[in-house]
């Protein structure tokens, strides 16, 4: 019986092949698993794209607001301006509505 | 088939199978991979969108809060300088009795003359401040002809009890019941609250 047995043989090589075949795919799966676990938290914590771009549109913020205050500050010197040139006459209008002519 | 030959071929089987296996464990894990790169890369997209959306809040929040304290400048400044234009008129107003005596005793008797046509009575008292007591003595026939042009003939009793203001005069009738005030600070009373507007266009007036 020697020729049964040889098969006998051949299959369990077989089934070692495919055994091994299977532990293979598992580590393989799982390899792929903990990658995208770790994939997955890194993005989670990542934190440099949301820093790059927080700190530009801040700048830009800074900038705008920058640009509102210096127009309103313009303004109200602008005003300021305005109002020294004429106190005087400002001053003669009330006068005139309450002394009946420029005191 | 000689038994060499089929074990061959069971070899050949079971490598095929094991190759199949392991090509399906790779593809698995490819997708598995695949999968996560999709979910890590939404995830920053939804950490960006979010971020996006508190620096726009944030944006709108500053600008806002700027042009609220640009506002409340110009306010300020357009307060201080009408403040300043009535301080001025109020110190002129002052300042007039002894600079001017000549224009305030004829100004003086314009005020009575206006306050007595505006009252219906005949008969009518007159007070201004302490210090305007003694000139109104004098100019009490002036004013009372100031009236008869407006063919308002009247008596005038000048009130002991001076009135606490910087020049001007108030009248009123015999019984109290009716007032006519005409004095600077009733006079600047009512240009702060009518013509306030209109000083202001003058203080911006443009050259």
């Amino acid at each position: 019986m020697p020729i049964i047995k040889d098969l006998v043989d051949e299959e369990k090589k077989t089934e070692e092949t495919i055994k091994e075949a299977e532990d293979r795919a598992k580590e393989i799966v799982n390899t792929a698993k903990k990658k995208a676990n770790q994939l997955i938290r890194e993005a989670e914590n990542e934190v440099n794209v949301v820093k790059d771009l927080t700190d530009r549109r801040e700048s830009e913020i800074a900038i705008k607001k920058e640009a509102v205050v210096k127009a309103y500050s313009e303004k109200v010197e602008e005003i300021e301006t305005s109002c020294e040139r004429n106190f005087g006459e400002a001053v003669d209008f009330i006068l005139n509505y309450i002394l009946g002519e420029i005191a | 088939m000689s038994i060499e030959s089929l074990k061959v071929e069971i070899r050949k089987k079971a490598e095929e199978e094991a190759k199949h296996i392991i090509d399906t464990a790779n593809g698995e894990g490819a997708g598995i991979i695949n999968q996560a790169e999709e979910e890590a890369k939404r995830i920053i997209e939804n950490k960006i969108k979010e971020n996006d959306k508190k620096l726009t809040e944030k944006e709108k929040i500053e600008l806002s809060l700027a042009r609220i304290e640009g506002r409340r400048k110009i306010l300020s400044v357009k307060s201080k300088y009408i403040a300043d234009v009535f301080e001025e008129v109020e110190k002129r107003l002052r300042e007039l009795p002894e600079k001017n005596p000549t224009r305030y005793r004829d100004l003086l008797v314009n005020y009575a003359v206006e306050a007595i046509n505006n009252l219906d009575e005949k008969e009518l008292f007159i007070k201004v401040n302490r210090h305007d007591q003694k000139i109104v003595n004098e100019l009490t026939e002036k004013i009372k002809n100031g009236s008869k042009k407006s063919n308002k003939i009247v008596g005038l009793q000048i009130s002991p009890e001076p009135i606490n203001a910087n020049g001007g005069v108030i009248i009123y009738t015999g019984d109290k019941k009716q007032y006519y005030v005409n004095t600077f600070e009733s006079r600047l009373k009512k240009i702060k609250s009518e013509d306030e507007g209109r000083v202001l266009e003058i203080l911006l007036r443009s050259k």
